[in-house]
């Protein structure tokens, strides 16, 4: 285990007759009422469907190894890093080795592995280790070739050294293929804003075709592989392709959410059958040119979002919007008195895809997925105006819902009020006009009611920790199972909810699903230092010969050995606590002098509790205004 | 009854056709809100704005706008907004030949409904700041333009120049005052429906 870092299970309850399936993603929830409580989101399950006949890359046999339980080889103290504080900008990417001086935790070591995964053992000679040309992709596919021939586990080790190595720099891509091979989207977290340059791409498509290839030969299937530090998950959606890379420690489930969330965002202006379509009509069709500057920039807005971190899809819930009860259930009936025959959802949202109301059928829900592509949609459409809505602009987008059914469209009514939007799903796509009197409707009401003023005021005053009096807590998550939906306070000066996706990431990843009750304790000994966050151009090659097992690790005492500034004092610890029960999830994070007991934080969160279940009908909606 | 010299409004309906990233919505932008967006994204499926145009000292034409998406993919949606349309703006870029062409087949796809006759098309070319870049000849699709019988503009979203003369020329186009006639004359026989002959006596022939 990586000293870096500590855990401690301090309390797990296993209960086995309610025992949750570990194959069971986070937004499965109990269901104690099927009328009323949202549909059981059926994320993709971990274990795969088999891969359609892949046309390129060479067959080559990988090895199944078991998964490794080594330490991680880090580069300690290779460049001089500058101590730049707790929780800065920059902080995420040089903890994932991204400044030479990676010294992440590997998530091998408690990550809850839901399937096999497979890691590559390499066998054959490597001395590139200083070749600051190097991609990725030839590490993988020097890697892959190398599984040819015959390997030792010292060898292996090389490997594993180097993956470690700096040239590796991308801490995440997204990739969507063809099965034919044909690159249809890719995006990293290093992709340059002003350029977009796709040709780097294009090593990673061979070598995922023959990663994909050789394990279809083999009769297993593909989905996850560890390559040191790098996690690769694919995703396999015939005709279509998802790749995630990700150094960034995630789960294989997380970075299977998230590319399915992209795929139906894919599939919402698509649907199903189009795709299928084109792809059978044409053979080597490229659905390159069917994505128009609506699809590319909607993709680009929700993988940049995913690679800035989104707890919303980490969580798999929609952030809420605290409303008080008496203005749920105004709301709720302005929504039900002027509901027309047509509508069969009925939205209200704040930017950033915060749920205000919901109107619906009393047996439906959308499923959390759907309205989180709607949203990222519905906002997309308008995402240079900030807060300033367009609202003698009305739209009439067809949506392709895909978990609700993958082979149709829905429209969209959509119109902007002050700083939220009103939309109107309708299965007619001739109903605009209906749709368009109807809302005006509604406003009319909720001016008369009075309900303008309160609905913007709660969209504009975030919760603070401080009302909650749990002034160890820097900041948390609460997530309601039964509402799939969560609150997080605002941060702290400014603060960038990016720098705490690694302890997110990692808290969320510990939780034991296989338990009603689960409760871990992490506890980070030193905050993660930063450099600024070189340019990729100029990303410094690792020395030239290999790490050595001696600067396998990086603790706070060798890291400060090896800085030579002076700010290095912050005494800052970070801890964490994940709290999961049947009808809750908490994330908190904690930091402060000398680190927070497991004792303290315990009681933290359970201040939490108390408060979030106190106000539960105000910060989440419950049923919505259901017809 | 006389007409009242109050204010009258007409009111009709105007869609937006053409190719993906010609500037449609940019056009409208600029008609509605006299704003524009270098950054705009692209429509997903229609949008609907309305402006209002005064025409005369007490007219004025209310125009119900549908802006559509120019990808292909939207395409089978269109006759859902032409359809009704009283008023057709058929937009391509002037600074693409494949987007003129675009145009002309959206020109024939009008011409086949029934109302053809009825509906005022315009056929303009956008991005006139972009003159530097010019593929498309102001003779030659002005040349389209007369023998299709349609308005010919060329605009600029992005400076605003021509794009308030669009929506004025397509206005002394519409049929105001036909329209605003028949809402009279319907007005006029609901006012008969509704008030019984009773009351007529007390306020006319008192
Ligand atoms: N230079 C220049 N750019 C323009 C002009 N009008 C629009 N653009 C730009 O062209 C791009 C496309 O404009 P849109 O108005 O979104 O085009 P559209 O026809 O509505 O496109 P779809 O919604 O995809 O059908 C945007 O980046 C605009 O900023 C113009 O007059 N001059
Ligand atoms: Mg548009």
């Amino acid at each position: 285990m990586n000293p870096t870092m500590s855990e401690e299970t301090t309390q797990q309850t296993k209960d086995t007759t309610t025992t949750s399936n570990p194959n069971q993603s986070t937004t499965n929830s109990p269901q104690n009422d099927p009328q009323i409580r949202p549909r059981l989101p059926s994320r993709p399950s971990i274990t795969s469907t088999p891969l359609s006949p892949l046309t390129l890359g060479t067959a080559r046999s990988l090895r199944m190894a078991a998964p490794t339980t080594k330490t991680s080889f880090e580069n300690a103290g290779k460049q001089p890093t500058r101590y730049s504080g707790f929780l800065d900008n920059n902080s995420m990417y040089s903890s994932m080795g991204l400044n030479g001086q990676s010294n992440h935790d590997n998530s091998d070591m408690f990550t809850i592995r839901t399937t096999p995964t497979l890691t590559i053992y390499p066998a054959g000679e490597d001395g590139n280790y200083n070749d600051a040309e190097s991609t990725f992709t030839d590490r993988l596919e020097q890697m892959i070739s190398r599984t040819n021939s015959d390997h030792n586990q010292k060898q292996a080790e090389d490997l594993f050294d180097d993956l470690h190595n700096p040239v590796i720099k991308d801490a995440k891509v997204f990739l969507i293929l063809s099965d034919a091979g044909k690159l249809i989207y890719a995006k990293s977290s290093t992709d340059d804003e002003d350029q977009e340059d796709e040709d780097r791409y294009i090593g990673y498509v061979g070598l995922i075709q023959t990663v994909i290839n050789s394990f279809q030969l083999d009769g297993s299937n593909f989905k996850s592989l560890i390559a040191g530090s790098t996690r690769l998950v694919v995703m396999n959606e015939a005709p279509i392709i998802l790749v995630a890379v990700s150094k960034l420690n995630e789960s294989e489930q997380d970075l299977t959410n998230q590319l399915d969330l992209l795929h139906s965002f894919l599939l919402s202006t698509l649907s199903k059958p189009q795709i299928i379509r084109s792809f059978q009509n044409k053979h080597g069709f490229d659905l390159r040119k069917h994505l128009g500057r609506a699809d590319l920039s909607g993709l680009d807005a929700l993988s940049n979002s995913l690679i800035n971190f989104d707890i919303g899809v980490l969580v798999g819930a929609l952030q809420s919007i605290r409303l008080r009860k008496t203005i749920r259930s105004k709301l709720n009936q302005v929504l039900l008195n002027n509901k027309n025959k047509d509508i069969l959802y009925g939205l209200l949202v704040a930017p950033g895809g915060k749920l205000i109301s919901i109107m619906r059928p009393k047996r439906h829900t959308l499923h959390t997925t759907d309205l989180q592509v709607l949203f990222s949609l519905v906002f997309n459409q308008f995402k240079d105006k900030k807060n300033n809505f367009d609202e003698d602009e009305e739209l009439w987008m067809p949506v392709c819902l895909s978990k609700f059914n993958a082979n149709g469209f829905l429209y969209s009514f959509v119109k902007f009020v002050g700083n939220f939007a009103l939309v109107l799903i309708a299965a007619n796509k001739n109903s605009f006009f209906e749709m368009r009197e109807t809302a005006q409707n509604i406003l009319k009401d909720m001016i008369t009611k009075d309900l303008l003023a309160p609905l913007q005021e709660a969209i504009r005053r975030p919760i603070t920790t401080l009302e909650i009096q749990v002034p160890l807590v820097y900041h948390f998550v609460f997530k309601s199972k039964k509402n799939l939906q969560y609150i997080v306070p605002n941060l702290p000066n400014e603060g960038n909810v990016k720098n705490l996706q690694k302890y997110y990431v990692k808290l969320q990843s510990s939780i034991d699903r296989t338990s009603k009750i689960s409760i871990t304790y992490l506890k980070w000994d030193s905050p993660i230092k930063s450099s600024s966050f070189p340019p990729s151009n100029s990303m410094t090659p690792s020395s030239s010969r290999p790490p050595t097992r001696s600067q396998s690790t990086i603790s706070l005492s060798a890291t400060l050995n090896n800085m030579n500034n002076s700010d290095i004092q912050d005494p800052n610890s970070i801890s964490g606590l994940a709290w999961s029960t049947p009808n809750y999830e908490l994330l908190v994070i904690s930091s402060s002098s000398g680190g927070v007991k497991k004792e303290d934080l315990v009681t933290s969160a359970r201040a939490i509790v108390n408060w979030c279940r106190k106000y539960e009908e105000r910060l989440f909606v419950h049923n919505g205004a259901t017809f | 009854m006389s007409a009242t010299q109050g204010p009258r409004l007409a009111q009709f309906k105007l869609v937006l056709l053409g190719e993906s990233a010609v500037g449609k919505s940019s056009i409208v932008h600029r008609f509605v809100k006299d704003s524009f967006d270098d950054f705009r994204e692209s429509t997903i499926g229609a949008a609907f704005l309305t402006q209002t145009l005064k025409i005369n000292d007490n007219t004025s034409v209310k125009f119900e706008i549908w802006d559509t998406a120019g990808q292909e993919r939207y395409k089978s949606l269109a006759p859902m907004y032409y359809r009704n349309a009283n008023a057709a703006v058929v937009v391509y870029d002037i600074t693409q030949s494949a987007s003129l062409e675009r145009a002309k087949v959206w020109i024939k796809e009008l011409q086949r409904q029934p109302n053809y006759q009825d509906v005022t098309i315009a056929l303009v070319g956008n991005k006139l700041d972009l003159e530097e870049e010019r593929q498309v000849s102001e003779e030659d699709a002005k040349l389209l333009a007369e023998q299709e019988g349609l308005l010919f503009f060329e605009v600029s979203a992005k400076s605003g120049d021509g794009v308030l003369n669009i929506f004025q020329e397509i206005a002394k186009k519409l049929p105001v005052e036909e329209q605003l006639n028949k809402i009279h004359q319907k007005s006029a026989s609901k006012v008969n429906l509704q008030r019984p002959s009773t009351n007529n006596q007390t306020t006319c022939c008192a």
